[in-house]
């Protein structure tokens, strides 16, 4: 595959796909910076295995497990200080999010990595037990017990959020 | 709360969500890592090519370097300098050695870091190597162009190199074209390696324009974060 092949069908294909991509590794991360900072990671990998992936047309598949496993804490990887990432706290027209969902942002991104990994691929995915498990590489009863405790967390954790806290 | 909640909570978080970046930088990473992936297992396979004698190798003037005319036709991209990293090598010419299949596995793998929280400017390093190669692997050492090396051994093959300093004079990084020297050419820290059996024979050396031997020992995996990836 030449090189101008290789570069058309892949901008074309993340450009198509990007977006969902994104929201999958900000689901994980929490933050759009590292999100984008995961992706791109995947995105580079991707690039490097694209005539194989794409003669195999499993991209998705692969950018997922290449995100999932990039490990959620890219504080490590380079350029994350160099990039110029643009701030968008001035744009208005988007309505924030609630204390709720803040809440809800907090608590997830407090939840232990297995976890999180397992709630983003059931809930945000809609994956089944068994291929959130196949996704992971672990078995689908540590599936069930791992989306058993952070439903139980995130519950407890909305819960004393919601509770008005007492002043001293 | 229920899974429609989950869907939606996350939905909601997403209203704020910033435009992308470029794509470009992506596709001039991806680009240059198959570029350095070639280099590192392109002698290899230009060893296996004059054995069958397929391809003609070419004796390159003035040092052991050999490169090979692309039999197939389908090298997409041309040859770029490897490396500034000494060497008693000379450098693949332009449009020479480019026989190989762009998913074959590495002979070596790496990354270099920028090794500093929050400054823009930081000639620190972080280089990092993680890989699986054949059980026999027991020990890996690196070597990198400041004249720090590293020795580990591996588990069943598997092994992590870590090394952190300070860049060469004059090297720098930047965003666009990854770790340059002060005429902006694309240099690398990666000076050499070596593969060491159990009982501290070598198994092979390989240097950055040089990856002959490691040809029985290649990485496994394509991808070392993929659960299936295992010694």
């Amino acid at each position: 595959m030449r090189k101008a092949q290789r570069d058309a069908a892949f901008t074309e294909y993340v450009a198509a796909r990007r977006t969902e991509l994104r929201r999958f590794a900000f689901a994980l991360c929490g933050n759009w910076d590292r999100g984008e900072d995961v992706l791109q990671n995947a995105l580079v990998k991707l690039y490097v295995a694209w005539p194989r992936v794409e003669r195999a047309r499993n991209q998705d598949a692969y950018v997922r497990r290449v995100i999932l496993h990039a490990g959620i804490d890219e504080s490590r990887r380079p350029w994350r200080r160099e990039t110029a990432v643009p701030t968008f706290l001035d744009i208005e027209e988007s309505p924030a999010p609630g204390a709720d969902d803040q809440d809800f942002a907090a608590a997830l991104a407090a939840l232990p990595e297995m976890q999180r990994k397992v709630v983003v691929l059931r809930h945000w995915l809609d994956l089944s037990v068994e291929q959130t498990a196949a996704e992971l590489g672990i078995a689908s009863g540590t599936v069930k017990a791992h989306h058993h405790r952070a439903m139980a967390r995130l519950r407890e954790s909305l819960i004393h959020e919601s509770e008005p806290r007492s002043t001293p | 709360m229920t899974d429609l909640d989950i869907h939606d909570r996350l939905e909601r978080l997403m209203t704020d969500e910033p435009p992308h970046r470029p794509l470009d930088a992506v596709v001039a990473a991806g680009a240059g890592k198959v570029r350095r992936r070639r280099l590192a297992s392109g002698v290899a396979a230009v060893a296996a090519v004059a054995v069958v004698g397929v391809g003609a190798s070419l004796a390159m003037p003035g040092g052991s370097n050999r490169a090979v005319q692309d039999p197939s036709g389908v090298a997409d991209q041309a040859s770029s300098a490897p490396s500034t990293a000494p060497s008693p090598t000379p450098s693949l010419e332009p449009g020479m050695g480019q026989t190989l299949d762009p998913d074959a596995r590495a002979g070596y793998s790496y990354g270099i870091y920028q090794n500093c929280a929050g400054a823009l400017e930081c000639n620190k390093y972080r280089f990092e190597s993680h890989a699986i190669r054949d059980a026999v692997v027991a020990a890996v050492e690196f070597r990198l162009t400041d004249g720090t090396s590293k020795r580990v051994r591996t588990h069943q093959g598997e092994y992590r190199v870590v090394m952190t300093g300070i860049l060469p004079a004059g090297e720098r990084f930047t965003q666009d074209s990854g770790l340059v020297d002060a005429q902006g050419n694309d240099v690398d820290l990666f000076a050499g390696l070596t593969l060491f059996a159990a009982d501290g024979s070598v198994l092979a050396t390989a240097t950055a324009t040089d990856s002959d031997q490691l040809d029985p020992y290649l990485e496994k995996c394509d991808l070392i974060d993929d659960p299936t990836c295992k010694p």
